[in-house]
């Protein structure tokens, strides 16, 4: 059988265009169980925050913990996708900085600063390393994706605990930083993979975030609980149905 | 030279090859989310799993979850390989005739 140019033009595109669909969907899939874990995560922090502001900052660090440890769990296990070193790496930084700047609070500047260093070196490494072992490229723009990602939050917290949790008329810039990051995340990678749910997913909950903050005042973690938690879930179940 | 792969050179086995390369490797596909992906029936789809299972380009896992049958389909290493080969035999078909490559 032969093929002409322009039959086998006409075949790789399909394959490529079958390709593309398919690692989407894929993608979507394993991003909805973050979005389930995460909306749960910020329904039941944000509400303890509004309900009993006593208990928030231990109930945020549990939370959190179990926010990280989970989908490295599951990747492990191969549950839902495969496992991650460039996360699982940040994830367990993540879980040191969080717990011993909470316990050494003095010293959260340098536990911080420690871990970002650790976090890049070590990602580099691993980058560099990948390559010399199996010839391949290695994913440098998920690495570069990591380490902006956290640089933003370190610099944004430095920023932040310079100014004071209450400098806003008492509102803690904080509770506003992280979700507001975190959705720009979502709406940076949904544009970078083409993902459109996963971009306007970001966008409404950047808005939603920000609105909820300066008209909101004292009713915040109210909203950021049921919108900001339940608009993550419902993200979850939309992403599931693709 | 590399030659035309005819397992592969059917509409629907490119189409599933090509649905099942776009996971990670080693990564399995429930068969009734492959009919999705894909937009065919499961009878079409079923035949098509077979010869390629046959021919040892993917692999096919059946179990229960609960009551519930559960078929779950993964490309094999073989598969893979072959795939990449057929997706090389095309890109040398544009390579050799450069003035139609547009």
């Amino acid at each position: 059988m032969s093929l002409t140019p322009s039959d086998a033009r006409q075949l790789l595109t399909d394959a490529t265009t079958m390709q593309r669909r398919s690692h989407l969907l894929y993608r979507y899939r394993q991003t909805s169980v973050y979005l389930f874990l995460w909306g749960a995560i910020w329904t039941v922090g944000y509400g303890i925050s509004a309900l009993w502001p006593y208990f928030a900052h231990p109930v945020w660090l549990i939370l959190t913990d179990i926010g990280l440890i989970a989908p490295l769990i599951l990747n492990w296990q191969r549950r839902f996708c495969q496992p991650s070193i460039y996360l699982t790496l940040w994830s367990l930084l993540w879980l040191v900085g969080m717990n011993s700047s909470y316990f050494l609070p003095m010293l959260a500047g340098q536990i911080w600063s420690g871990v970002e260093m650790l976090g890049i070196g070590g990602s580099v490494l691993i980058g560099f390393v990948y390559q010399r072992r199996t010839g391949i490229r290695a994913p440098w723009s998920v690495i570069l994706t990591f380490i902006v990602f956290n640089l933003l939050i370190f610099f944004v917290f430095g920023a932040l605990s310079q100014l004071g949790p209450h400098a806003l008329q008492g509102r803690n810039p904080a509770m506003m930083a992280i979700p507001l990051i975190v959705a720009l995340i979502y709406a940076y990678l949904g544009f970078y993979r083409r993902a459109r749910r996963l971009l306007w997913t970001g966008l409404v909950m950047a808005l939603l975030t920000v609105v909820g903050f300066y008209t909101l005042a004292d009713h915040f973690n109210l909203w950021m609980a049921i919108l900001g938690g339940g608009g993550l879930i419902l993200a979850g179940f939309w992403f599931r149905r693709v | 030279m590399v030659e035309l792969n005819e397992i592969i050179h059917q509409p629907m086995r490119l189409k599933i090859m090509s649905a099942l390369n776009g996971l990670p490797a080693g990564e399995q596909i429930e068969f009734v989310r492959l009919v999705q992906v894909i937009g065919t029936t499961e009878g079409n789809l079923g035949a098509h799993i077979n010869t390629l299972e046959k021919a040892s380009y993917i692999e096919v896992e059946k179990d229960f979850v609960g009551k519930k049958p559960r078929t779950r389909v993964r490309l094999s290493n073989d598969g893979r390989q072959a795939f990449h080969n057929y997706l090389d035999f095309l890109r040398g078909i544009l390579a050799a005739h450069p003035a139609s490559d547009a």
